[in-house]
């Protein structure tokens, strides 16, 4: 891609330059500890599901057994791996009888290492080996059925139960919609366990249950096939069970996948430590897969001022790339976020916005940059948001930009009904199709306004870059960098949930997480 | 024939499209039938004779996905209301700028008012409570903090119930504000009736005034969910003031003769 | 049985919903027409609000009207007594204030519907109940509001009806669960031991009563916010006999307990029930767990009514609803009002 910005190639290597050292800095301080997401992760990579008679998730009944017999640091596949040897039960038999209260792991005599290696590491593949065809088979009928142009339209739905979600979602993609994402229900981000089974009540939105994704993906799978091209389904890996919701979106095919741990940590208080380790396996899961992560620096431009911000959304967006690719995802695969918040009333308002957006585009040439609608200013006058929307539309069209959330007249209202996001995408539709060949007859002025400035905001995200290798990213969120929000290494929740690892710690997934993405 | 537009008397108010009394109202909703005559004839039905409306037309009709028809109508309403009788049950508070409720609070109570908020459980949404709290407030008018004779601690969204009375008993508050998303399926209600009822378990109540916010929050509701008062769209950090301030006043110094206005 | 004979043990007879729109003011509706029936004199307070005409947050939901006895008494307030229809004479006005006016108590001198509408703090509950006593109500009714449970305190009640209904769950199973759940909770059993219920009676603060006689008293913050902060005092002490918390009780505490103890038995007492708060464990989680919950002061369970309807939503067979919740909960009434004795309209 040539850039219409003329941007300085240099600054942007020191960028790139400076963003990886940060990533790298946040591994290091990372390494050696687990969480109990990972912990239960782990379990579910050996074949752990279901609920105990208390309705707790099995791979919490277990993590939270094993923290009881204070044997985390070993790692819960050491202590699973010893009762498949011991018992001559599979790992799902031993967690159901651990949740049953019918076995105590604690109460069994540790058989040699090496048959409990080789117990973990045969469940272990065998899960991955599921996971594998599912994904392959997503593939196919992806390659086999096509998708339409880009940029996708990602179209959201909140109803609460899984088989309303499932009509809306048919409705959108009637409509053109490519990627539909299920919002979770209000805060299941702050829950340490992921619920189970088929929801048909939520507020705010749908659980993300293992059950669930299967029921939105065959009912997308249907329609893909009668209607000859393929719409992906998202959801999110976000919040305090990231990689437990990535091993379950890759057992059941999902395409794409909200994952980014700054975001939890900035608007969900997460602990930055504990959400940072979750993250690292979450995305490894994610890359491995082949599933499009997004990240959320689009929501930044919502706390903080739109313009003031813009250069903190591109520092971020440097160093979530290389915490992405650290994890081995691919370019391809890392949907950084942006979006389209300054206030209408801003004169040239539209201009800062061709400069954002293009920025962001031409930083990330090879990545499917994920742009959002407004929302800050969006409220109860849905005519309003629906003019906001349709320039919106048209600078996302005129940009390039590979995936876009599509913009809601309602959603300054109200969790939007079924046919405000029909005429969400009518508009979306209307635009694109308009301008469908805008972006190739676009070039601007050297000295404009625009591509001066992209300068600018370049400029000052390389001066935060900067600061935040020297200071280390946690400082930097203490000091509130991004959105105006601050947060400390030890404040948060779910920091009661991260241990130190032992010596003879065993955990199958540990090499995914080194292992070159696409494997 | 007159020059000046005819003016609606307040005793029978009906919507207003180009003339007065017309009645005109415009609607648009999904019917979960199949886009066809029986569709567009089942949203004339319903709105002709159950909605209330006369003249229904429809000017858009759209199929979503098979089950599922749009709809945009326009159709007149002829039914009015009676605005002085609403206004019989609003609250009694007297309006007060920043400077009269500060010189209220100095006058009658001597001492600075200690306020806590948060936005509660899971809620994400802080903009309400930090507008009323935060200095900077909004639209031009300061939150409680720029407040001489206020205290006041904002502790962001989120925040647990039980983190937030703990806070506040440790400030000593007089009052805790609490921001909540109310949606048309209750969400959030369970948040504000359990700080209540966490307040009344700690056998506090009758020593902290609770005051709720938020975009479908009434009185009425208020009432219901255990709270002081209720502030809705609209509110300004003066109008929470006012009502903290006055009532505080009157709880210390409750008037000797009961049917007399306290102000 | 009828909802009039069940509550007949209870001069004080508070009713609580397990949710919005459970069917609590239909079943105060079918208590009053027993009652006066009876030829009782009635009083009725509610915490929240009744006999509006529709739903506070969704107004496409009508409320049922409520219709009182002549020389009913009936907690209301200045401004809401203005606009009702029924004759009535103010017995008392109070000092009590509300987000609707401020609270006095009317005496209708005609059959009518009046909008019930009591002071909002428990304790002034309290005062508007002995009031209503002194003033000569034979029974009272607290009438309770959402899924608020104070008015159900054995401070100002002798019994608790509680009203559960379709709108908890549109999954019959779940319902039941639910609600099985929420009766185990408000009829958390008293300590059985005298002595120790003593000692935990006469204590001011939250504390950890040790075998010895001895008591750790724990602070406020650790009660409520730094719950974390239980976990050292409790491991590895065989001594403990029971943890009680004056004042709210709630699940993170229990769980740090439960985290501490390593499923040892640990008995955890509160005031009553209203002063426990569960999140998404039951009861029967937490003593799998090793936790078990009692009480200093029981509440009675006088009745459970059923309603299968949920408002603009789903409904479930009236019957098997019924069937299913008393199945679950032996030897406590459950009735559906509304299908055992139709409230006259």
């Amino acid at each position: 891609m040539r850039s219409k910005l003329a941007l300085d190639a240099g600054l942007v290597r020191s960028c790139r330059a400076a963003a990886a050292r940060v990533a790298a800095q946040v591994a290091e301080a990372t390494a050696g500890r687990s969480s109990v997401a990972v912990e239960r992760t782990v379990a579910r990579m050996l074949g752990v599901d279901g609920v105990d008679p208390h309705d707790v998730p099995l791979p919490n009944a277990l993590v939270d057994h094993v923290a009881e017999l204070d044997g985390l640091p070993r790692g819960v596949a050491a202590w699973v791996g010893n009762a498949m040897v011991a018992t001559e039960r599979t790992a799902a038999e031993v967690a159901a009888a651990v949740g049953a209260g019918e076995l105590s792991l604690g109460e069994l005599p540790w058989a040699e290492r090496e048959p409990i290696e080789r117990a973990i590491a045969d469940a272990h593949a065998a899960t991955i080996a599921a996971m594998r065809a599912r994904c392959a088979e997503r593939d196919a009928l992806r390659e086999r059925l096509g998708e339409q142009a880009r940029p996708h339209r990602y179209v959201l739905t909140a109803t609460g139960n899984v088989y309303e979600d499932r009509d809306h979602a048919l409705a959108v993609a009637e409509a053109g919609g490519d990627i539909i994402a299920v919002i979770r229900s209000t805060a299941q981000s702050l829950l340490d366990f992921v619920p189970f089974g088929p929801t048909t009540e939520g507020y705010g939105g749908t659980f993300a249950t293992q059950a669930n994704f299967r029921i939105m993906r065959e009912a997308l799978d249907e329609w893909s096939r009668a209607n000859g091209r393929y719409v992906r389904l998202s959801s999110f890996c976000s919040g305090l069970c990231m990689p437990e919701i990535a091993a379950m979106g890759a057992a059941e095919g999902l395409d794409n996948m909200v994952n980014d741990a700054l975001y939890g940590i900035l608007y969900r208080d997460l602990n930055i430590q504990r959400t940072m380790i979750d993250q690292r396996v979450s995305r490894a899961v994610n890359g491995r897969f082949g599933i499009v992560i997004n990240t959320g620096e689009d929501n930044y431009l919502r706390t903080a001022d739109a313009i003031d911000a813009a250069p903190s959304v591109v520092a971020s967006q440097f160093i979530n790339y290389f915490l992405a690719r650290d994890c081995g995802v691919p370019d391809a695969q890392i949907a950084i976020g942006n979006s389209f918040e300054i206030a209408p009333s801003v004169e040239n308002g539209l201009l800062y916005e061709w400069a954002h957006a293009q920025l962001t585009r031409e930083l990330f040439p090879e990545c499917p940059v994920k742009y959002m609608p407004p929302t800050k200013h969006m409220d109860g006058n849905l005519f309003m948001t629906h003019a906001c929307d349709t320039l919106f539309n048209l600078i996302t069209v005129a940009t390039d930009q590979e995936i876009q959330t599509i913009g809601i007249p309602t959603e300054g209202i109200f969790t939007p009904h079924i046919h405000d996001r029909v005429l969400g995408m009518e508009c979306s539709n209307y635009v694109f199709t308009a301008a469908r060949s805008l972006a190739d007859e676009i070039e601007f002025k050297p000295d404009g306004f625009i591509v001066r400035r992209a300068h600018e905001v370049l400029r000052e995200a390389h001066a935060m870059l900067e600061e935040i290798v020297e200071i280390g990213l946690f400082a930097a969120l203490e000091r509130a960098t991004f959105g105006d929000v601050s947060r400390t290494l030890e404040g948060g929740r779910g920091a009661d949930g991260i241990f130190d690892v032992a010596s003879d710690y065993l955990n199958p997934l540990a090499g995914a997480v080194e292992a070159p993405a696409g494997v | 024939m007159s020059s000046v537009a005819q003016r609606a008397s307040l005793d029978a108010v009906r919507p207003y499209g180009d003339h007065l009394d017309d009645g005109l109202v415009q609607l648009s909703f999904t019917l979960p039938v199949d886009h066809g005559p029986l569709a567009r004839e089942a949203a004339l039905a319903l709105v002709r004779d159950k909605m209330g409306l006369i003249k229904p037309e429809i000017v858009h009709a759209k199929p979503l996905t098979p089950g599922y028809t749009y709809f945009v109508l326009f159709a007149q309403c002829q039914h009015a209301v009676d605005c002085d009788r609403l206004a019989a049950v609003r609250t009694a508070t007297r309006a007060m700028s920043e400077e009269e409720v500060d010189a209220f609070v100095a006058e009658r109570l001597g001492r600075p008012i200690v306020v806590i908020g948060a936005s509660t459980g899971t809620d994400t949404h802080s903009v309400g409570i930090d507008s009323i709290l935060n200095l900077k407030g909004f639209d031009g008018r300061h939150g409680l903090e720029a407040y001489h004779w206020f205290r006041a601690h904002n502790l962001g969204s989120q925040v647990p119930n039980t983190a937030l009375l703990a806070k506040a008993f440790d400030v000593e508050a007089d009052a805790i504000l609490v921001s909540q998303t109310v949606t048309q399926q209750g969400l959030h209600l369970h948040n504000l009736t359990e700080l209540v009822e966490l307040v009344e378990a700690e056998g506090k109540r009758r020593d902290l005034l609770l005051v709720c916010g938020g975009p479908r929050i009434t009185d009425e509701l208020a009432k219901e969910l255990g709270f002081d008062a209720g502030f809705s769209k609209g509110t300004y950090p003066n109008d929470v003031a006012a009502f903290i301030a006055q009532e505080l006043a009157a709880r210390e110094r409750p008037p000797v003769d009961a049917a007399a206005p306290e102000l | 049985m009828r909802i009039g004979d069940a509550i007949a043990p209870a001069a004080r007879v508070a009713l609580v919903g397990l949710a919005k729109n459970t069917g609590k003011t239909v079943a105060l509706g079918a208590i009053l027409a027993e009652l006066e029936a009876r030829g009782e004199t009635i009083g009725v307070t509610s915490i929240g609000r009744d006999g509006e005409a529709t739903d506070a947050i969704d107004d496409a939901i009508a409320k049922p009207p409520i219709h009182l006895p002549p020389m009913a008494l009936v907690a209301t307030t200045d401004r809401l007594l203005e606009r009702s229809a029924a004759r009535t004479e103010v017995a008392l006005p109070t000092d009590h204030r509300t987000p609707l006016g401020r609270v006095v108590i009317a005496r209708l001198l005609e059959r009518g519907t009046v909008e019930v509408a009591g002071p909002v703090a428990a304790q002034d509950v309290g005062d508007v109940v002995e009031t209503m006593r002194r003033l000569g109500a034979e029974r009272v009714l607290v009438d309770g509001s959402i899924d608020r449970r104070a008015g159900a305190s054995p401070r100002l009640a002798d019994g608790v009806v509680m009203s559960t209904g379709a709108v908890l769950s549109a999954d019959l199973d779940q319902l039941v669960r639910r609600t099985r759940a929420a009766a185990e909770l408000m009829t958390l059993p008293a300590v059985e031991d005298a002595a120790l219920r003593a000692r935990a009676a006469e204590l001011r603060t939250s504390a950890l009563l040790l075998e010895d006689g001895e008591a750790v008293p724990l602070e406020t913050a650790i009660v409520h916010d730094r719950v974390e902060a239980i976990v050292p005092l409790l491991r590895g002490r065989a001594d403990v006999q029971a943890l009680v918390v004056r004042g709210a009780l709630c699940e993170p505490l229990l769980e740090q307990v439960a985290r501490a103890r390593r499923g040892r038995a640990t008995l955890a007492i509160a005031d009553d029930a209203t002063r426990v708060f569960l999140g998404r464990g039951t009861c029967a989680r937490h003593r799998a767990r090793g936790v078990v919950l009692a009480v200093l002061h029981a509440i009675p369970l006088l009745a459970v009514t059923t309603n299968p309807v949920a408002p603009l939503r789903h409904r479930f067979d009236a019957a098997e609803l019924r069937e299913r919740i008393a199945r679950e909960l032996p030897g406590v009434p459950v009735l559906d009002v509304l299908a055992d004795a139709p409230v006259p309209a």
